[in-house]
């Protein structure tokens, strides 16, 4: 069984066809580029994957459960699901919604139950990795663009979740925080976390990619790389 | 790059029971507010957008001044055929809100009845649901840039134009906004949580700081595009075909308005 399994997904917005078919499997640990051109279907796949819209036709499974509506208005699956399963967002000024950086990254653990100094750690490992210690009591909404996307990663990072789905990581980053969050991602790769991610720079899918999925602009897949 | 160890080590976590009501609720609301304003794309050229408020304005005058059920049911029968000629979701969501509006009105005045007060009191909810329909058909038919367009027609101060304009824009934008941290909210709930309150609070904070940024952001990429502060009227006469329409049913509904509502025409 593999951690992720979509069979014959379909999914439309307004009657308008947004992904046809799809035929997708992941495994754990496995790193997946979703590329294809604009208006392809990416940014819908992983919002399906996260369990925020359903598909139309065919059936998405997450670790052996079907995630449908009814799945997922039961609380305690959801919050569980959740955990497992981090989204970070394209753009991660709507992903930050506290008053501090460090209140920011301690949102999911508090949240998860986590005792105050299992919290602490937490925050001051991501803060020190993602070289945020001198901006924790600053407003995220004050920081640059760089480092609001090392802010939302490391709130991410802060709930531990088994599989990252990534909506354009690298998109209006300069060139060494690029370097930088390559690293980071082979980091959670080598970790045996499961990455899937869009995009449409070359080098992710060199340095971190294991296979490729291409949507067309028919919403189709168009080349699915050979699973592992 | 080395990860730390509770990063490189699977999470067991078991979620205890909670509901979040309250962070969905919220969601439900701006995604109700944002496909509204998103539906807003549309334009019906045949009926132009000042012709349009001009009508509603002299529709919801004879439907305020009227008072037998014998007119307003005119009123409502033209609503019903528009209403025919409108897609079936469009006709559900304005006969929900207009018959929602008619029930309050009829709630309110209900001791009224009890009183001995006869048909008359069945006046209000009429008109509210007429009303309410009125403004829910222009709604539908009007996209909001040629609202803005229209006041600008009828020659509406400059200031008054420009806050509606950004305001609508804004509000478009910020709903969407709203829609993507909710979203983020309820991703990042994974457990029990007593103070959604003041994770909503922070929400709507990130919101007003982007609303103060957008709109600062929005003027100044109009004066780069030679905005002096000046909305120009429409330069674009109304169509004759659909002003005569609209002008041949106002007439009508005139005449009719003078031989129900004769008595009181007299009186005035």
């Amino acid at each position: 069984m593999k951690q992720i399994e979509c069979h014959d997904v379909c999914y439309a917005y307004d009657g308008e066809p947004v992904l046809r078919h799809v035929d997708l499997a992941v495994a754990q640990g496995e790193a997946v580029a979703l590329t294809g051109p604009n208006g392809a279907g990416k940014s819908t796949l992983l919002r399906l994957l996260n369990g925020l819209i359903f598909p139309e036709r065919g059936s998405y499974f997450f670790e052996g459960w079907e995630i449908t509506k009814k799945l997922m208005a039961e609380h305690k699956y959801s919050k569980y699901f959740h955990q497992r399963l981090g989204y970070v967002w394209q753009n991660p000024d709507v992903q930050l919604f506290c008053s501090s950086v460090a209140e920011e990254l301690a949102f999911g653990p508090a949240q998860m139950g986590l005792s105050a100094a299992e919290i602490d750690e937490r925050v001051q490992d991501a803060l020190e990795l993602f070289g945020l210690t001198r901006l924790r009591d600053r407003a995220p909404y004050t920081l640059s663009g760089g480092e609001k996307k090392k802010a939302a990663l490391a709130s991410i990072l802060t709930m531990n979740p088994q599989v990252w789905t990534l909506d354009e990581p690298l998109a209006a980053l300069d060139e060494k925080t690029q370097d930088w969050l390559v690293e980071f991602l082979q980091a959670l790769k080598a970790a045996g976390k499961t990455l899937i991610f869009s995009t449409h720079e070359d080098r992710l899918l060199k340095q971190l990619a294991d296979r490729q999925l291409v949507l067309n602009s028919q919403h189709e897949i168009s080349l699915y790389g050979s699973e592992s | 790059m080395n990860l730390p160890l509770w990063a490189r080590n699977e999470e067991t976590y078991t979620p205890s029971r909670d509901r979040d009501y309250f962070i969905s609720r919220s969601l439900l609301r701006v995604l109700t507010v944002v496909l509204a304003l998103r539906r807003q794309g549309r334009s019906r050229s045949f009926l132009t957008a000042p012709g349009m408020l001009a009508f509603l304005a002299v529709f919801l005058l004879l439907t305020v001044m009227a008072r037998t059920l014998t007119f307003l049911s005119c009123q409502l029968a033209l609503e019903l055929v528009i209403l025919c000629l409108l897609p079936g979701k469009s006709v559900g969501r304005i006969l929900g809100s207009a018959l929602l509006a008619a029930l309050f009105s009829a709630l309110l005045v209900s001791p009224a009845l009890l009183l001995g007060s006869g048909l008359q009191v069945f006046l209000l909810p009429a008109k509210s649901l007429l009303t309410v329909m009125a403004v829910g058909i222009v709604t539908e038919l009007l996209p909001w840039h040629e609202l803005t367009g229209a006041l600008r027609f009828f020659r509406l101060p400059q200031e008054l134009v420009f806050i509606l304009d950004t305001t609508l824009r804004n509000i478009l934008l910020l709903g969407q906004m709203a829609e993507h941290l909710l979203t983020a909210l309820k991703l990042r709930s994974v457990g029990y949580n007593r103070h959604k309150a003041r994770a909503l609070s922070g929400v709507l904070g990130v919101l007003f700081l982007h609303a103060q940024h957008l709109s600062m952001q929005m003027y100044e990429a109009m004066v780069c595009r030679g905005f002096t502060g000046e909305y120009p009227p429409m330069q674009k006469l109304p169509s004759w075909g659909g002003s005569l329409l609209l002008l041949f049913v106002l007439s009508g509904l005139g005449l009719l308005f003078a031989c129900l509502e004769g008595g009181i025409l007299g009186r005035v």
